[in-house]
């Protein structure tokens, strides 16, 4: 399955088909969510209007760390089977991760001081999620740094699956330890907790990050597809005295 | 129309929590779009000068 996917002329098809749907399901999900939250869902009994906080924080949390397990994914079938395509989706993920992990760390701040009275606190949760924005930022230092882009590709795929050990620790924090965020209401053994109200509007906007970050991996992967070939191409052009050496090259010399 | 913008005192988080999530996301989309453009043109520009220089 993995080498009939390692085709870049096969991607590239499946992306021209698939990346346009992704686009408008993200757009629009992302737009209905975002007016519900504003002016739609009914107030908090609790958190008032503070709720409203919940439609770009929830959605931007819940991105982060999806982003981070497809990237972690990634990393490890193109360590183990050298899959050129692979290490490209990887590459594409981290930026778009640390975005939202970035929107997420911002959203839970701006929540955090009218609910906590805080901006920051060292909480588990919290500062699992810190953590989880700078293996985005080392995963992506790492790509820029080592200059041997298949000895960067390995390094980066390390640091990857080295840190989805962070993911865990994520999603249960909030259950290890004594924690100021609030335990799961939505993803929990007995239903979620959250009223359909307010629920429907969280899941579509959810769903709408989702299809967007889809979306942009497909096109930062074309992006990345075709860098890779402008330098094959210029090596050939000089005749093979360019020597970087190249990621795993496998499926693109079908290219 | 104050009223919206007040939400109960929490106006100043709420607008700014949107604000930075549609800035964030657009300006993501932005740059995307132009590097994917820049990557075409680069390529389509070399494929060209292949053509260009390869013997007929």
């Amino acid at each position: 399955m993995f080498s009939y996917f390692a085709n870049p002329e096969r991607f590239q098809n499946l992306a021209k088909w698939l990346a346009p749907p992704l686009m408008v399901f993200g757009l629009l999900g992302i737009a209905i969510g975002f007016g519900a939250g504003l002016f739609v869902v009914p107030v908090d009994y609790q958190q008032g209007e503070a709720v409203r906080m919940m439609y770009v924080h929830v959605p931007a949390a819940w991105l982060s760390s999806f982003a981070y397990a497809f990237m972690a994914v990634a990393s490890l079938i193109s360590f183990v089977w050298r899959h050129n395509l692979a290490d490209a989706a990887a590459k594409a993920a981290a930026p778009l991760g640390a975005a939202f992990t970035f929107l997420a760390l911002l959203t839970g701040a701006l929540w955090g001081k009218p609910m906590w009275g805080a901006y920051w606190v060292w909480d588990a949760r919290l500062t699992s999620m810190l953590v989880l924005f700078f293996l985005y930022l080392g995963y992506m230092a790492v790509r820029t740094i080592v200059p041997d882009e298949a000895r960067a590709a390995r390094l980066a795929a390390i640091t990857a699956m080295v840190g989805a050990i962070n993911l865990p620790i994520i999603k249960f924090s909030v259950d290890w330890w004594s924690s100021l965020h609030q335990s799961a209401s939505v993803f929990r053994a007995g239903g979620s907790t959250i009223d359909s109200s307010m629920l429907w509007p969280l899941l579509v906007g959810a769903l709408g990050y989702t299809a967007l970050f889809g979306w942009l991996v497909l096109v930062q992967m074309q992006t990345e597809l075709d860098q890779r070939h402008a330098v094959r191409l210029r090596r050939r052009m000089a005749g093979g005295r360019v020597s970087r050496p190249q990621a795993p090259q496998r499926s693109l010399d079908n290219a | 129309m104050l009223e919206l913008l007040d939400m109960g005192k929490y106006g100043v988080f709420i607008w700014s929590s949107y604000g930075a999530s549609v800035l964030v996301i657009g300006g993501l989309i932005i740059r995307i779009l132009q590097q994917r453009q820049k990557a075409k043109e680069i390529l389509r520009d070399l494929e060209q000068q292949m053509q260009s220089t390869s013997p007929s």
